[in-house]
């Protein structure tokens, strides 16, 4: 797994550690039982506060993609992948509801949005 | 649980007053204090040493009072500084034979892999050390004898940028551990912005705050403006606004009912520990 | 304590032969003229041990780490009492030796026969010095402690001769024999009470 930080990202450090992480869990990279550096060697591996990494750790646990086990370390949680589907499609029909209310603001019907939609789905799909 | 207590400390000097400071570190954590000079970091670190005795208030390190059990304390603690105090005409190697044995769990072995680290020679006198070299020193002392909380007061302003980068690292070895904790005091906040957990600013005299790193930068905000925008009762909303005549630049210590107040007609930045200090110890109009 | 005193052999290790000079100088000026020599040689050498015990201290703003020590201040003060009588001791039972050895090799100097209460007398008078001096040098500031180092000094020279012709005077009394059993109680009791006056004085001073 790699972690890069960048520092003239607008994004919060803890959030890019969250994301690159929960990615990495999300994709399959990692998987169940795999372990994580603990807290505080994220922290020096990345020269960044323990409370950073700390709070990143925090959210992974509440979405319960991780366990922390005491002494012995964190480890990517055995939340099955229905779970973690489950919450991608959460995720993704927050998207949905954004796009919905922006096309409702650009006058858009139902129809045109799914055409473009659609559009968008074959262009990505040619190469 | 906390590393040092400070509970309203009060220190009068002629020109210049500690007025009832309180402060905690906290274990397994590292503390900043920042503060433009003159502000009374030394004065507050030697504060917790004994070095000094207040005029009113207690202090508590590593869960013990000071100074009733001062032997205990310093047992534990590591203090890095330039003004060792050690004496001028020793080398290094007979420095290290009159302090070791004053430590339950000195280290010889790994006083020496210090030693080594950072190039410094046994046979070197105190008196041909640098500012640097003094620094490295006083910390490979700190660093072998387990000391579980390092107090630094100003340890990079004599470094050069390569080895300050090092000593992050060093001092992220030592905070591997939960139990260990570390507080520097320093006027450059660069080094800070990397590896603080915890930022406590001091201005004269008086501890301005100490709060998580990220919830400092979270909450301050640079408000940039034009010169329109400002009013008497405006102004009021800014820790410190700097004006010219084509337009402002302030520090709010509450950006989101900054962005309340003024909505889309000014920009609004993340600012840097070095804005906070800067704006908060000029504090009011500042013209240029 | 026995750290402390480790420590300021370490640091006075070079300075060692800076003593021995001081009491080859002091030999040479104050056999020939004194009666008393031995305890002036034996006694301003020591003294001027223990002022370069503090001395160095004050150079080095030694306190300044000794206090990160993991040791209670008063120990500091302990040790420094210590050594004043381990620096006493030691050049005072020189100087016997040293007279002794003169009357033998150079009978034509005419010293005295020396004896023990000599050396207890010497030695008392040392730690009745050190007794006024430390109290001074822990309660002043690095300025005042170096002026009182060399004032202590420059004194011994001016009032050695004084001094002589009063503790001749007296011993002619006989006043001092009648007395003598009370001095070493008199002495440890003056040297407890600057000791304690001493850590008291450097208790809360700020380093």
């Amino acid at each position: 797994m790699n972690i890069i930080i960048s520092n003239s990202s607008g994004e919060p450090i803890y959030i890019q550690i969250l994301n690159q992480i929960r990615k990495s869990i999300l994709s399959g990279e990692l998987r169940e039982g795999d372990s994580l550096p603990s807290i505080r060697q994220l922290a020096k591996d990345l020269q960044v506060s323990i409370i950073t990494t700390k709070r990143a750790y925090e959210e992974l646990e509440k979405e319960q993609l991780i366990d922390t086990v005491i002494g012995k370390g964190c480890f990517v949680s055995g939340a099955n992948q229905d779970f973690i589907r489950e919450q991608r499609m959460k995720r993704l029909e927050k998207k949905l509801q954004e796009i919905i209310q922006d096309s409702k603001e650009l006058n858009m019907s139902q129809q045109e949005l799914l055409e473009y939609i659609t559009l968008l789905f074959e262009e990505d799909q040619t190469p | 649980m906390n590393a040092i207590e400070i509970r309203k400390i009060s220190k009068a000097y002629p020109h210049f007053t500690i007025d009832e400071v309180s402060l905690d570190v906290k274990q397994g954590y590292i503390t900043g204090l920042i503060g433009p000079n003159g502000a009374g970091k030394s004065t507050l670190i030697k504060l917790m040493l004994g070095m000094i005795y207040p005029d009113s208030g207690t202090v508590k390190v590593l869960g013990r009072d000071m100074p009733q059990q001062e032997v205990d304390i310093k047992q534990r603690v590591g203090i890095v500084s330039d003004e060792g105090g050690y004496y001028d005409h020793l080398t290094i190697h007979d420095t290290k034979k009159l302090i070791a044995p004053f430590y339950e769990k000195w280290n010889d072995a790994k006083f020496n892999r210090y030693l080594e680290h950072f190039e410094l020679s046994p046979r070197k006198k105190i008196n041909a050390l640098s500012k640097g070299m003094k620094i490295k020193f006083s910390l490979a002392i700190a660093l072998s004898h387990e000391a579980e909380l390092l107090i630094m007061d100003e340890p990079t302003s004599g470094l050069d940028p390569v080895f300050r980068r090092e000593l992050l690292d060093l001092l992220a070895d030592m905070m591997l551990e939960e139990k260990n904790s570390i507080i520097f005091s320093t006027h450059i906040t660069t080094d800070l912005d990397r590896i603080a957990d915890y930022i406590a600013f001091l201005n004269r005299g008086k501890l301005i705050f100490n709060e998580a790193k990220d919830d400092v930068l979270n909450r301050y905000a640079i408000v940039k403006g034009g010169p329109e925008l400002l009013d008497a009762d405006i102004r009021k909303e800014f820790v410190g606004i700097r004006e010219t005549s084509i337009g402002f630049e302030g520090l709010v210590d509450n950006k989101f009912t900054a962005k309340q107040l003024f909505g889309s007609y000014v920009v609004m930045d993340k600012p840097s520990l070095e804005d906070i200090m800067y704006f908060t110890v000029k504090g009011g109009r500042i013209h240029a | 304590m026995l750290n402390l005193l480790r420590k300021d052999f370490i640091a006075l290790k070079s300075s060692l032969w800076i003593s021995v000079l001081h009491f080859v100088i002091f030999s040479v000026t104050f056999m020939p003229q004194l009666d008393t020599s031995l305890y002036f040689i034996g006694i301003i050498t020591a003294f001027a041990a223990l002022s370069l015990g503090t001395a160095i201290d004050i150079k080095n703003n030694s306190h300044q780490f000794l206090i990160t020590l993991p040791i209670r201040r008063n120990q500091i003060i302990l040790a420094k009492y210590a050594s004043a009588v381990i620096y006493a001791v030691f050049w005072i039972v020189v100087s016997f030796a040293v007279h002794w050895l003169a009357n033998i090799i150079i009978p034509e100097l005419g010293k005295p026969n020396y004896s023990l209460a000599d050396i207890i007398i010497s030695i008392e008078i040392t730690l009745v010095l050190a007794s006024i001096y430390l109290p001074l040098f822990y309660a002043l500031n690095k300025k005042g402690a170096t002026v009182i180092n060399s004032l202590f000094i420059v004194s011994f020279i001016i009032f050695a001769q004084p001094t002589t012709y009063m503790i001749n005077n007296i011993n002619e009394s006989g006043f001092l024999n009648q007395l003598t059993f009370l001095f070493p109680v008199a002495t440890l009791a003056l040297f407890g009470a600057s000791y304690y006056l001493t850590t008291k004085l450097f208790a809360r001073r700020a380093i």
